[in-house]
């Protein structure tokens, strides 16, 4: 059973919701993908472990003997920190789930403003149709703030029908 | 448990730590020192820096100049000195070697009592880890509350931990 949020924290709201969309495509018959957290996680410890082989060979040599290693470490560590922030502002973007259907792959993107108790959702799918809906967080969450996701399934169902009738 | 998940939250956690160690490594690698950052442990050269005061470090001038601030280790012992210099010989010949003679501020004597196997100099190049080009004053007190108070030690992990545990919920 979930737990009841602030229902006045709109990015409490929208993490539970997110939390919650890979239960709920699961349901509608989608299988979640890992590709673009796959990559991220790949990018973001060969980062770490560039830093913590720095770490090591600072305490075990003379500092003055490694400088040149210390050098490249640093170059690398900078340049994975500029790829690693490129996927993550340009490739992830604000994804929050990929999955696919058979041979339809369906991506969604979430965001919200501050201080609105509004939840915007992006459908994206394989043919590059894009559908933008706002869902009003008191539609699905209960005044005990507790997620109902028999209501969520049933909005997220109707963007997707939505999005699979419309045209490009 | 999502396993994605908890890598994720675990990554964050090695971003905080590399990050700030990566800094320190490229600010080592830029000022040309192993230790481009310390914190003044002793009262001796009070009153420009005082216990607790953090200084940042650069050694890629070529001499130290009568006057200049600088950190240098003495053989064998771990904790570097910060002192003035007092006075200085360097020689055009001998690939421009630089003696040093130095003296906290708040100190009666020079520190020829100090230096490591009876030498009355320092040499620029072996000794000096850096001059002092900057400072923030008493952020540093907390690594002396650390190293000098062994349950202040157990009470900041204690804190740390639980601090990332909360974070974590």
């Amino acid at each position: 059973m979930s737990k009841p949020v602030n229902v006045y924290s709109i990015s409490e709201v929208s993490q539970t919701i997110n939390e919650s969309l890979p239960d709920v495509m699961k349901r509608l018959g989608y299988e979640e993908t890992f590709e673009l957290v796959d990559q991220k996680l790949l990018i973001g410890y060969s980062t770490a472990i560039v830093a913590a082989i720095s770490f090591i060979i600072d305490k075990k040599f003379v500092h003055d003997n490694i400088v040149k290693y210390q050098q490249i470490l640093v170059g690398t560590y900078f340049v994975l920190s500029v790829i690693f922030w490129f996927f993550k502002k340009y490739v992830e973007k604000t994804i929050v789930y990929s999955g696919k259907n058979g041979t339809e792959i369906i991506k969604l993107k979430t965001e919200y403003e501050e201080n609105k108790p509004i939840y915007n959702m992006t459908l994206i799918d394989n043919k590059k149709k894009t559908l933008t809906s706002s869902l009003e967080i008191n539609k699905v969450f209960n005044s005990e703030g507790y997620l109902q996701t028999d209501l969520l399934l049933e909005w997220v169902k109707q963007q997707l029908t939505t999005l699979s009738n419309k045209k490009k | 448990m999502n396993i994605r998940a908890e890598l994720a939250k675990f990554l964050n956690l090695c971003f905080v730590f590399s990050s700030a160690y990566m800094f320190w490594q490229t600010y080592s690698i830029v000022a040309d020192t192993h230790s481009p950052i310390v914190v003044v442990l002793s009262g001796s050269m009070e009153p420009a820096f005082q216990r607790g005061d953090i200084l940042f470090l650069w050694n890629r001038n070529k001499y130290s100049n009568v006057g200049d601030i600088v950190v240098y280790e003495v053989e064998d012992k771990q904790i570097p000195i910060v002192h003035r210099v007092l006075r200085e010989h360097h020689s055009v010949k001998d690939n421009g070697k630089q003696l040093l003679l130095t003296k906290g501020d708040n100190n009666a004597g020079n520190d020829i009592p100090l230096y490591a196997g009876k030498k009355t100099y320092l040499n620029k190049n072996k000794d000096i880890v850096g001059t002092v080009k900057g400072y923030l004053p008493q952020l540093g007190y907390v690594t002396i509350w650390v190293a000098e108070n062994k349950y202040a030690k157990f009470a900041l992990l204690g804190f740390l931990a639980i601090t990332s545990l909360l974070g974590d919920e």
